[in-house]
């Protein structure tokens, strides 16, 4: 049954409507039956109307934050309407999931919001955990935490970073990115990798803490609010910064709700409701930070509620690491079935290394059943359903990505904006589009 | 007893936070298309509150051992008694499977009841039930979380391949890309929904959906390699319209 | 002061010279600040500290394949940069680089013309320039360049007037519009009893002065004022589509009209090659005028290294409502000392 889909604006249209796997929009599945009208129709490719002119913004635009394309109707310089087209960093990740064993699927996890991995490991490890039933040792959750808010720093680093470039203030890039480096070396000593981290295991945590690891964090904490008040300076009184972004892109809290809108962008609208409080995993019950929010649901209040993330990010790891830095009890735990067995002894007895032979090619088989674990990342709730078949593999896994959620909102705040306003809005939302596509 | 209680849950929940935003969220819904709908839910509903009045509203009831307390199912046995069709609770998540043809009517009970105040679609997905069951193939799976309460709900929605389940986007924006994602990857067709088109794959994608169980992993086609030394002959290609 | 005119074109060649490879280092220059200022280091590696770079560059663009967008207006394509470079080069003609100095026997003026509305001239072809922005953009194709093309009309048409009008003020007071009678009037010396001032413009008309300095930095599409290329929004607007060698005449276009606009601020309210020595010393007051452009310059790439892009309608709402207000009643006010001064009111 044919569809009236959008058609593509790639330049090869004409060669693919004469191509053997059939034209366009054409579904060949008998199921595919959609109602409704598309808001962008064939006019999206030719122009239609006196005044209004069609921009395809991306899929290589240096402010779309990847492969974003963003169709655009501009009467003059306001938007008339908006249609994000996403998709060209589509890797099926969710049908990767079901063909790997489960603990296949860290590095997988990695490769969804790739600035911000250890979260993501962290969300997909808590998920696991609660289908088999394991928890990890405290130790381990602290470690875990420090890790969680590195990562959450880093990853506003990089929206900082991103955001303030897209409005044009250069330097805040580099500065930004000078620090993130910081974090990222942090990450290398813990576990010998900086982007895709796969960091996070199944029970906990099977290598020792490295030394002189707890010294880089401690100076990471001493450094870091200084550098983030020279953010500050440069930014938050500074009169242009706030006229291309008071005011711009407001989200009432009646719609950000409606929109399934998480992290900053709901809290930048006054809406309480951060994973970490309302739903404490790990730790967090146990630690001291507070959740910011904002008042008028515009794009300076999103960037206030992000500065202030950071900085209770950095209060929640010297919290953690003033636990755990005294603690010396176990990181694993090893009692578990679901849990891979000790390294050590692998490399010098049979049985230790048969056993951790098997683990790792068979796997193990959690219990029937089905599980939603959301954490709070950088960009929002995260969440990992995974519903168990009982076999080694999932039988299926969702990843709700924030920011996939979030981004639907853009034609929404792009309503009569600016052009100049719809980078300011691409970079609030903060999107990455590895997790936007999955 | 009823309302007080989940207030209280709530702001103890709003411990230690900063800011003076309008907290108060138990108005979900998109904001100006569904006005009317909902306030003739909202009559709906105070005309059934009376007979609700002595059901416990607790946050206690949504985790108790007896499935038949959770408020959820409370509401929707005196509102819709034929809804629910089956309750499970697994690792203190509970999940309600419901009639497809009532699942918009279920959400927007649960989102409008000021009780219950399922105000929050966390997500929305699908389940290709192929190997698990015979009938019906496919769940359609809603997150749905109450923001007042701080507690989770599944519904799900099992239909058969070819029928359509209601769309959730009268309810809530956030729907409307997670349900063309699930268009997308699992080919089940929302009633109701504006603008279901693929979500991400391409528009010209024509290898149905990818996220069935009946769907190999390599796709269905063989694609030519790029970039090797080329053993089998040119063959015309759907991404380039040239030979390779 | 006559001179042959072959020593006029000589003067001439110099210039041109020295410009071009001044516009070279004015590249180096500023990356080297801007990594500077943000905590990098800049081009290290071609020669010591990176000097060689504007050469490699320059090899790096003449190298380069020469693109025509399919749906481009070939002729206007390849026309509209030169109107860039050209009139860029053009109002360095009436800057003067000192008074006349005696070499190898002769008399030679540092200057190559004294043009008695050479003020107005260096306006003129500045925004005559702006043809080369609009024409290019338009003959891309390009939306965006269309967009940026049309962003750059307006943003010149605004702060053109207000460049212009921020120095009525010194025209009055000097009562002439050659930059060669106002560099000769800011090398006199005022007395505030025990203190000696020079006469700067920038003394006696402060206000015009940051004007003149705002709208300078629209003029020449710099931060914060770049809209017309604002490489986050346009992806580098009008110019999108040029690259090689078209896209270097609007390059170094760009560059000279700083260096231009730089030399004739330090001229207008610096006292041009006015200094300690130059009166002795005509080199001194060379390194004088070098210096005070140099400040200038660094202005620009401090700006650049500190803050955001204007929005469109903001640009243009700074220029309507806030500059050309402030101009005027700069102008009133001079206007009224004058009168005062001349004894034909009151």
């Amino acid at each position: 049954m044919a569809i009236s889909t959008g058609q593509s604006a790639r330049d090869d249209f004409r060669d693919i409507e004469q191509s053997p796997y059939g034209k366009p929009g054409e579904v060949i599945s008998d199921t595919a039956a959609p109602t409704g009208t598309l808001t962008v129709t064939d006019e999206s490719v030719l122009d239609s109307g006196e005044h209004q002119m069609t921009l395809n913004m991306g899929p290589q635009h240096p402010s779309t934050h990847g492969v974003m394309r963003v169709v655009l109707k501009l009467d003059g310089e306001v938007i008339t309407d908006c249609d994000p087209v996403i998709g060209y960093l589509h890797r099926g990740t969710e049908k990767l999931g079901e063909a790997h064993r489960y603990a296949q699927i860290t590095p997988w996890t990695d490769r969804t919001d790739y600035v911000a991995a250890p979260l993501n490991n962290l969300g997909y490890i808590l998920a696991v955990e609660k289908l088999c039933g394991v928890e990890a040792p405290e130790r381990a959750q602290y470690w875990r935490v420090i890790m969680a808010e590195l990562a959450r720093i880093a990853s506003h680093l990089v929206w900082l970073g991103t955001h303030a470039l897209d409005i044009g203030a250069l330097s805040m890039s580099l500065y930004c990115f000078r620090e993130r480096e910081m974090i990222l070396d942090i990450f290398e000593s813990f576990c010998g990798a900086r982007l895709t981290t796969n960091m996070m295991e199944i029970g906990g945590f099977s290598r020792p803490i490295p030394d002189g690891l707890v010294e880089q964090i401690r100076n990471f904490i001493r450094l870091f609010p200084g550098r983030q008040q020279e953010y500050s300076d440069l930014l938050t009184a500074n009169p242009i910064w706030m006229a291309r972004t008071k005011g711009v892109g407001i989200i009432s809290p009646e719609a950000a709700i409606s929109y399934s809108l998480t992290g900053a962008c709901l809290r930048g609208s006054g809406i309480n409701y951060d994973v970490r409080k309302a739903e404490p995993y790990l730790v967090y019950d146990r630690l001291d930070f507070e959740v910011p929010l904002g008042e008028h649901g515009d794009t300076f209040d999103r960037y206030l509620v992000r500065m202030e993330e950071m900085r209770q990010a950095l209060r929640l790891v010297e919290q953690a690491l003033d636990h755990v830095e005294a603690m010396d009890t176990p990181m694993m735990a090893y009692e578990s079935p679901y849990v891979i067995p000790p390294h050590k002894g692998t490399m010098t007895t049979a049985e230790d290394m048969q056993r951790h032979f098997i683990w790792t090619i068979k796997g193990f088989n959690p219990p029937v059943g089905e599980v939603w674990q959301t954490i709070e990342q950088s960009k929002g709730e995260l969440g990992y359903y995974i519903v168990s078949d009982g076999g080694p593999m999932p039988y299926r896994f969702r990843i709700r990505t924030p920011d996939f959620v979030n981004l639907q909102v853009l034609p929404h705040m792009a309503q009569g904006a600016l052009l100049a306003d719809v980078v300011a809005l691409i970079g609030t939302i903060d999107i990455v589009l590895g997790s936007v596509d999955r | 007893m009823s309302d007080g209680n989940a207030r209280e849950t709530h702001n103890l929940n709003q411990e230690g936070t900063v800011g003076t935003g309008p907290a108060d969220t138990s108005a979900g819904g998109s904001p100006a298309t569904n006005e009317d709908a909902r306030s003739t839910d909202a009559r709906q509903v105070e005309a059934l509150a009376p007979e609700l009045d002595l059901a416990d509203w607790s946050r206690e009831a949504y985790f108790a051992d007896d499935l038949e307390r959770h408020p959820a199912v409370v509401l929707l046995n005196a509102t819709l008694p034929d809804a629910i069709l089956d309750i499970i609770r697994f690792r203190n998540e509970t999940t309600i499977h419901v009639r497809p043809e009532l699942y918009r009517e279920v959400c927007r009970t649960l989102r409008d009841d000021p009780r219950v105040a399922m105000n929050f679609l966390t997500d929305l997905t699908a389940v290709d039930m192929l190997r698990l069951r015979t009938s019906p193939r496919f769940d359609v799976v809603a997150q749905l979380y109450s923001l007042p309460n701080r507690v989770r709900l599944r519904v799900k929605a099992g239909i058969d391949d070819g029928q359509a389940v209601p769309s959730l986007v009268p309810l809530w924006n956030g729907a409307n890309w997670m349900e063309r994602e699930a268009y997308d990857m699992f080919g089940i067709i929302f009633d109701g929904h504006p603008n279901l088109r693929r979500m991400l794959l391409s528009d010209d994608w024509d290898e149905g959906h990818p996220l069935r169980k009946d769907y190999p992993l390599r796709g269905w086609k063989e694609f030519p390699v790029y970039n090797t030394e080329r053993t089998v002959p040119r063959l015309r290609t759907r991404w380039t319209g040239r030979g390779v | 002061m006559d001179q042959p005119i072959w020593i006029t074109f000589i003067v001439a060649f110099v210039i041109m010279n020295v410009l071009l490879i001044s516009m070279a280092y004015a590249t180096w220059f500023e990356r080297k600040v801007l990594a500077a200022f943000q905590d990098r280091r800049g081009p290290t590696r071609t020669g010591w500290h990176g000097l060689g770079q504007p050469l490699a560059d320059a090899v790096k663009l003449l190298g380069k394949e020469d693109l025509i967008p399919a749906g481009a207006d070939k002729i206007v394509f390849r026309f509209a940069p030169v109107i860039v470079f050209v009139t860029a080069i053009l109002s360095a003609a009436v800057i003067p680089f000192g008074g006349t100095i005696e070499l190898f026997g002769r008399e030679i003026n540092l200057y190559i013309t004294d043009l008695n509305v050479g003020a107005l001239f260096i306006l003129a072809v500045g925004s005559a320039g702006v043809y080369g922005i609009i024409l290019g953009a338009w003959s891309s194709a390009n939306r965006y360049s269309l967009l940026g093309g049309l962003r750059s009309a307006a943003q010149v048409v605004s702060y053109e007037i207000v460049l212009g009008l921020s120095l009525v003020g010194i025209f009055i007071l000097t009562g002439s519009l050659s930059l060669k009678s106002i560099m000769e009037r800011q090398a006199e010396t005022i007395s505030l009893g025990p203190i000696d001032l020079p006469n700067w413009f920038i003394l006696s008309q402060p206000l015009a002065f940051i004007l003149f300095i705002v709208a300078a930095v629209a003029e020449t599409n710099r931060v914060p004022f770049d809209l017309p290329e604002a490489e986050t929004e346009l992806v580098a607007g009008f110019h999108t589509e040029y690259s090689g060698f078209r896209f270097s005449l609007y390059f170094l276009g760009e560059y000279i009209n700083m260096i231009v606009v730089s030399l004739f601020a330090s001229t207008l309210f610096l006292g041009g090659p006015n200094g300690p020595g130059s009166d002795t010393y005509w080199g001194l007051g060379l390194v004088w005028l070098f210096l005070k452009a140099l400040i200038f310059m660094f202005f620009y790439v401090w700006l650049r290294a500190t803050i955001p892009r204007f929005r469109f309608d903001q640009l243009m709402g700074v220029a309507w409502k806030v500059l050309l207000p402030l101009t005027l009643a700069n102008i009133l006010v001079t206007g009224f000392i004058r009168l005062i001064a001349n004894g034909e009111v009151f």
